[in-house]
């Protein structure tokens, strides 16, 4: 039970790295704003 | 527990990962501040991005393994070791993605990864570098045991190549000096870089030198049934700490404090009040089979207390449960001894299991403490002695169904389980399916790497 939360908050942790990391370099490299 | 202390845990619980996420993504939120250098390729700037986040990551990981009691209190070490280790996979991927997404669209020559060659400049020598202190130290960390590499050592090296994991990526960032491109900026990574040493002086200085100034000394080492030895330790000119039962404690023997050769034991008495200790350890690697040979007057260091897996921190249930395998009895016995201390009235029931009866260790102990309390024992036995009447084989779901009852309620009855982590698995799933809430069931898992 523990280990499957755990999972998940990593997992949710990592997504939204990413998703940031996307936005990031989208406005960065002037494909968006 | 009241909601109200449930509560107040869970706030605690979700502040310190909204640090966590804050501090890891700080570093691209600092990139998108103005003044920006000028933009480049959408896959160049994503494993920029993916790169800092990796390296932040790096550094926070000394922050989750430094010990501090107020980031461990509301999960217990065993669980901030288990993200430790989950998270570490991820940043590793993460640093791992950087630079492929430079090479596949050529962005640069794979040549540049030679790092002898004359023409590969210092930055990505560093970045080379880095990366394979990381493999090592992942490699080292998943396989250890197949690996066959003892447990002091693998600490040793584990220090050694994440400090140069870190460094050396730090040294790459400042080489290619593209997102530190103004003095504020600079001043960012400077204070990941003092954050970071300053978490290196703090384990491996501080801490120690606090440890040899509160030293103790062996009072009696005692054999126990199942292969354990009791160690039993009193502090040497100072007050000890107080602790609460089930918690445990890193000990140092045979060693100094500085040479990072500690390893994790719970409690087996209950708070004496005079710092007297007592840790029941079984003889399974090279440190525990050495514990027989500690002498009386020997000093022994103990960094504690450590854990939330303690009856103390449920001061308002109605009753416990406790289930333990092999040597896991020790943090039961712990708590066990602490409510027979308090003349607690409350129903408890032990499910204890293991090889067979004369290897069940602390025994005597518990049945004792069973005249002193409202307790039940149930022992689940592998190799029953002939005749038994008991529970035979594992603990299983039925096991659970004869003895748990359903009228047991939300909130009311905390389950403690302890044992080897097959056994811990088993439990808590089959607790889960029988309806019992997540929130009432505790584990310690001591088997960390």
């Amino acid at each position: 039970m523990r280990s499957r939360l755990m999972t998940a908050l990593t997992v949710a942790i990592g997504l939204m790295i990413l998703l940031i990391s996307l936005l990031f370099a989208a406005v960065q490299s002037g494909l968006l704003g | 527990m009241t909601m109200n202390n449930r509560l107040k845990r869970i706030l605690q619980g979700i502040f310190w990962i909204l640090v966590y996420l804050f501090l890891t993504l700080l570093p691209v939120m600092v990139m998108f501040l103005p003044p920006r250098p000028p933009g480049r390729e959408f896959i160049r700037e994503l494993s920029v991005a993916l790169g800092f986040v990796g390296l932040a990551m790096m550094a926070l990981q000394f922050a989750l393994t430094a010990r501090f009691k107020t980031i461990k209190a509301p999960y217990g070490a065993d669980v901030v070791y288990q993200f430790h280790r989950q998270i570490s996979i991820l940043a590793f991927v993460l640093i791992l993605i950087h630079p492929i997404l430079l090479f596949v669209p050529q962005i640069h020559p794979i040549s540049i990864l030679n790092i002898f060659s004359p023409e590969t400049p210092w930055r990505a020598r560093f970045a080379v570098t880095s990366l394979l202190a990381l493999c090592g130290l992942i490699v080292m960390a998943l396989w250890r045991k197949p690996l066959k590499i003892e447990y002091t050592r693998w600490r040793i090296w584990h220090g050694v190549l994440a400090t140069a994991a870190v460094a050396f990526a730090m040294l790459h960032v400042l080489g290619v000096n593209w997102y530190i491109n103004v003095p504020w900026k600079r001043l960012l990574w400077a204070g990941y870089s003092i954050f970071f040493v300053g978490l290196l002086l703090y384990t491996r200085v501080w801490k120690p030198w606090q440890l040899l100034r509160t030293p103790y000394r062996v009072q009696e080492v005692k054999p126990e049934r199942g292969g354990c030895w009791s160690l039993i330790l009193q502090p040497d000119n100072h007050a000890g700490f107080d602790f609460q039962p089930g918690q445990f404690a890193w000990i140092t023997a045979f060693s100094s404090p500085f040479k990072d050769a500690e390893h994790p034991f719970s409690f087996s008495n209950a708070p004496a009040g005079d710092g007297r200790l007592r840790f029941t350890i079984k003889e399974l690697g090279d440190f525990t089979r050495r514990i027989k040979e500690l002498k009386p007057g020997d000093v022994v260091y103990v960094d504690g207390p450590y854990g939330a897996f303690s009856i103390d921190r449920h001061p308002y249930a109605k009753e416990f449960v406790f289930i333990a395998g092999g040597v896991g009895i020790t943090p039961v016995v712990s708590m066990l001894h602490a409510l027979a201390q308090r003349n607690d009235p409350r129903p408890l029931l032990l499910i204890y299991g293991g090889r067979d009866l004369e290897s069940l260790t602390l025994r005597d102990e518990i049945e004792e403490l069973q005249g002193r309390l409202n307790l039940k024992v149930v022992y689940v036995l592998e190799n029953p002695p002939e005749g038994w009447q008991g529970e035979k084989g594992y603990i299983t779901r039925e096991v659970l169904d004869r003895w748990l009852l359903p009228e047991r309620r939300k909130n009311q009855t905390e389950i403690f389980i302890c044992g080897p982590i097959p056994m811990m698995n088993a439990v808590e799933d089959a607790l889960a399916r029988m309806g019992f809430f997540a929130g009432d069931v505790h584990s310690e898992r001591f088997d960390l790497v």
